[in-house]
């Protein structure tokens, strides 16, 4: 399995290398390795820039049992120095069964590790080095041994810190291509399940793994995005947020496309309805595409936590997704056009409040809505050492200090907390955004229109959400546009009746299964 | 590009520059609660303006030192509206009449019916809440501001707010607001009625518990207010009173109006002199019948009530036996059937117009309007054979089982 996929990406490491123009190397494609042993380690040298580049393992041997000698090849810190000594060095030297007599096939009878195979283009071995692979040069013969011993470091699986669920699985996405396979694997185990392994970057090469269900997913959704990847015109990709702003298809817009998470169990009920999951080496989190409006509105928990209380977490999300989104520009609209509307009492709060504040109510909740978005800004790139400081100065300034000093007025820090507080609810990162600049958007109209300003820039808002798409997945379908679905959309039925898959993505299989018969 | 940018950037002046940029902050406004008319000593009208004073019982945070919770002004204009201006002259503030509470007329000036026309500029003028109530006062309306203590509760927007939902329970007004008051005139078939209030001491009489017109009940201390019956309106005009009991059978007998619990009194059916408390409960509406084949309309009313005995002063148990509970349902019901005939008759004879709204169910006897007008409801209705049953359900007798009984307190 292994072995094919590294095949195939080697392909494409010779497709990019050969379009590339500035080869730092001057070795030509098709140059192969010679019969002398020096000749070929001084055109690797060469190419490594050794001694220079400290990083270039060479390790020389005498075998003696054929009495010749041979070389080892590897970049430091891409290889797994223990396998190296284990399964190479020590059967090369203590290996009994070699007999000066016979051909020998070292890879056969003598090397232990579980990947090895022969190479002589001089191009591939550099590449085969590149990826992290150990490189046999043999004195008198014209072909090398290329065994794979890649290892990099990485941290431990370890719980989702961005997406955490009371009840479910904790283990998170972490920066290990390996790892986080296995963690998907584990969980689906299917042979429908294909990864492909997908090149990108011209200078620094990384591989996207796609992922996906081959009977389920939509074959023209999987050719759109593998085609939208391989399009990538960029030096390097480094991460999978940069792979996120490459394949997106409107990087102007405010609504995201994909989805951007770092847990393997949501990424597998995705794979399961048909949608594509992107992982990249280096990075602990991975992309789905395509993504609506409920995907990102949706967490784990609630499907996670039984029928009546997945429905309450998500009706108390969808309240605190319009309280995020208008409760500053609904203060402004009925505090300055429509004063008809508040209980006289409360007016007359307000009203005796604001009596001794200096500016105009927008400028109040421009100034501490501004306010609490430093706050949130700052309690991210504080480091944590001095992170509990931040809640202090901020609840000081933001709560008394600015009542006290006539700054605001009362009422407003319940707005300002109100939209802080129901703007951590919503669950995706790129959503949350979406909201907290819209709702600056929202604010400006109201407090030139009052509620026709909210009604109408919210009107355009969902007009241009209910338009947008995600490849080609209309944004808020299932539901506008409508397609069949288990109608897992603002509330979701029990989790026996959801038995379709949405059709938006196509899926090739709709069911899931068999349609429950009547009531339990 | 630079095309669409610089359409953006007009598209983006037009809508700054249409924005509405005479709006006024909060505080920037004088609310007024009440306001009251009178006619004016030579002519025009003279409008009493109540300010409420967002600084007095709003917050703890405002200390606003001695200021008052409201301040009353009187000014003599020529209509409603152009008075928010000139109220200007002492009033520091934008008078607004967004969280108006009470429209007060003068007797005086509501007889001479010029007051409708009033109403009809405050609407168009600027947004104003139609739960506004609509009140008479027997004096002049700025002496019933004055005269208005309502000491408990400071603010008087307060005072009116727990008023108004008192009287949707205890039914000793009507439900008079601006948003009845215009339509209902405007259809022209019916009486008004507006709630009648005094804070003058009158001539006091001594009456079982609401057959009381504003000014007549015996009451010390408290707020000299007293606002109970109603003020009959005939096409705009004030034309008569009801006293509080009237007012009470005007309710019952409408059509959609739907009571929770009032006390009333009723004659002891045993015991003569004695009485029997109750609270009565309409929870369905009335069931009307109208046969308008004849030039006489022939009007049958059934109206449900449920009623729960509070006080048995003869001491004679009804609880027990079913029997008593019969005769006393059919004393309570023809006494209510008679005080409802005697209001018809004062509506048929003396105001010459239906203040029970009958003319919604007359109208739905007709295929159209214009049948229906023709007909002219306000000309029949005072020839109209009326027919009232009342179908009474005891519920319950309090939490008591049986009366006390007095003998045994003797010894």
């Amino acid at each position: 399995m292994r072995s094919e996929k590294e095949v195939n990406s080697m392909k494409f490491l010779k497709n990019m290398f050969s379009s590339r123009v500035n080869s730092q190397t001057a070795i030509e494609q098709e140059e192969k390795l010679s019969k002398s042993l020096d000749e070929n380690l001084n055109r690797l040298k060469e190419a490594f820039s050794y001694p220079n580049n400290e990083d270039f393992k060479v390790r020389e041997l005498y075998i003696e049992n054929i009495h010749r000698k041979a070389v080892l090849l590897s970049l430091n810190g891409m290889v797994d120095n223990d396998a190296i000594e284990q399964h190479i060095i020590h059967p090369l030297l203590e290996g009994t069964n070699i007999k000066e007599t016979e051909e020998v096939d070292l890879i056969k009878k003598v090397i232990t590790s579980k990947n090895a195979s022969k190479v002589s283009s001089l191009r591939k071995i550099i590449d085969d080095i590149l990826i992290g692979n150990t490189i046999i040069l043999m004195e008198n013969y014209n072909q090398a041994i290329s065994i794979a011993t890649t290892k990099f470091s990485h941290r431990s699986v370890q719980p989702s810190t961005r997406e955490t669920v009371l009840k479910g699985p904790k283990e998170a996405f972490i920066e290990s291509g390996d790892v986080n396979t296995s963690l998907i694997r584990k969980r689906l185990r299917d042979e429908n399940l294909v990864s492909e392994k997908i090149v990108v970057g011209e200078r620094s090469l990384s591989k996207v793994s796609m992922f996906y269900i081959k009977d389920i997913a939509n074959p023209e959704l999987v050719d759109r995005v593998r085609k939208r990847i391989k399009q990538i015109k960029a030096d390097t990709v480094m991460e999978i947020p940069m792979l996120e702003q490459h394949i997106e298809e409107r990087s102007y817009s405010l609504i995201p496309t994909v989805l951007y998470s770092e847990r393997p169990d949501r990424a597998v009920s995705f794979l399961q309805e048909g949608h594509i999951i992107l992982l990249m080496d280096s990075s602990s989190s991975c992309l789905i595409v395509p993504v609506t409006f409920w995907s990102l509105f949706h967490t784990p928990e609630d499907s996670y936590e039984r029928w009546a209380y997945g429905n309450f977490i998500r009706l108390i999300r969808l309240f605190s997704f319009f309280i995020a989104l208008l409760t500053p520009a609904i203060y402004i609209a009925v505090t300055n056009y429509h004063i008809e509307m508040i209980p006289t009492d409360l007016l007359f709060a307000i009203a005796a409040t604001r009596e001794r504040v200096p500016f105009p109510s927008v400028v109040e909740v421009f100034f501490m809505e501004s306010a609490f978005e430093l706050l949130r800004e700052a309690g991210i790139r504080i480091p944590s050492a001095i992170g509990p400081t931040i809640g202090i100065v901020g609840a000081l300034i933001l709560g008394n200090a600015a009542v006290e000093a006539n700054l605001i007025s009362p009422i407003l820090v319940i707005v300002v907390a109100l939209t802080g507080l129901a703007s951590f609810t919503i669950p995706d990162n790129s959503l949350s955004f979406l909201i907290r600049i819209m709702k600056f958007v929202i604010l400006g109209a109201a407090s030139l229109y009052g509620a026709l300003g909210i009604v109408v820039s919210f009107i355009c808002f969902m007009a241009y959400m209910s338009d947008f798409k995600s490849f080609g997945v209309p944004f808020l379908s299932p539901m506008a546009p409508y397609y069949k679905s288990s109608n897992d959309l603002i509330l979701r039925p029990p989790i026996w009746k959801q038995w379709l898959r949405p059709f938006y993505t196509d899926p090739e299989d709709d069911i899931r299964k068999k349609e429950p018969e009547g009531e339990r | 590009m630079r095309r669409v940018k610089l359409l953006l950037i007009l598209l983006f002046l037009i809508i700054l520059l249409t924005g509405c940029f005479d709006k006024s902050e909060l505080e920037e406004l004088a609310y007024v609660i009440v306001i009251g008319i009178d006619k004016g000593e030579v002519n025009g009208f003279e409008v009493t303006y109540q300010i409420g004073n967002p600084q007095v019982g709003s917050s703890d945070r405002v200390s606003a030192g001695k200021e008052p919770a409201s301040e009353i002004i009187t000014l003599t204009v020529p209509d409603l509206v152009t008075v928010r201006d000139l109220a200007n002259i002492s009033v520091s503030r934008e008078v607004t009449y967004s969280h108006l509470k009470v429209i007060i007329t003068g007797e005086e000036l509501a007889r001479s019916g010029e007051a409708f026309k009033l109403f009809d500029s405050v609407l168009r003028d600027e947004a104003i809440k139609h739960e506004v109530m609509l009140i008479v006062s027997k004096e002049k309306a700025s002496e019933f501001i004055r005269g208005n203590e309502h000491e408990l509760e400071t603010r008087p927007h307060k005072h009116y707010d727990f008023m108004s939902r008192r009287w949707e329970e205890t039914g000793l007004v009507p439900d008079a607001t601006l948003l009845r008051f215009i339509p209902r005139t405007l259809d022209d078939a019916g009486l008004f009625l507006s709630t009648y209030a005094t804070a003058k001491k009158g001539e006091t009489i001594y009456g079982y518990e609401d057959q009381y017109l504003a000014g007549q009940v015996k009451k010390e201390g408290g707020n000299p207010i007293q606002m109970i019956g109603s003020a009959v309106l005939k096409e705009g005009r004030m034309i008569g009173t009801l006293n509080g009991e009237a007012t009470k059978v005007v309710m019952l007998l409408r059509p959609q109006t739907v009571r929770r619990s009032m006390l009333a009194s009723y004659a002891d059916p045993l015991v003569k002199g004695q009485r029997i408390a109750a609270r009565w409960m309409k929870t369905e509406p009335t069931r009307i019948k109208m046969n308008l084949s004849t030039d006489i309309p022939k009007i049958d009313v059934v109206v449900p009530i449920k009623m729960m005995i509070l006080a048995i002063d003869s001491g004679i148990d009804y609880v027990e036996d079913l029997e008593r509970q019969k005769i006393l349902k059919d004393s309570i019901a023809s006494s209510l059937e008679r005080k409802s005939m005697e209001v018809i008759k004062k509506t048929q004879q003396e105001f010459k117009g239906d203040p029970f709204q009958w003319y919604l169910i007359a109208r739905q006897q007709f295929w159209t309007l214009d049948e229906y007008k023709n007909y002219d409801w306000m000309k029949k209705y005072p020839r109209a054979e009326t027919n009232v049953k009342y179908d009474i359900e005891l519920t319950n007798f309090g939490r008591q089982f049986r009366p006390f009984n007095k003998e045994d307190i003797k010894d």
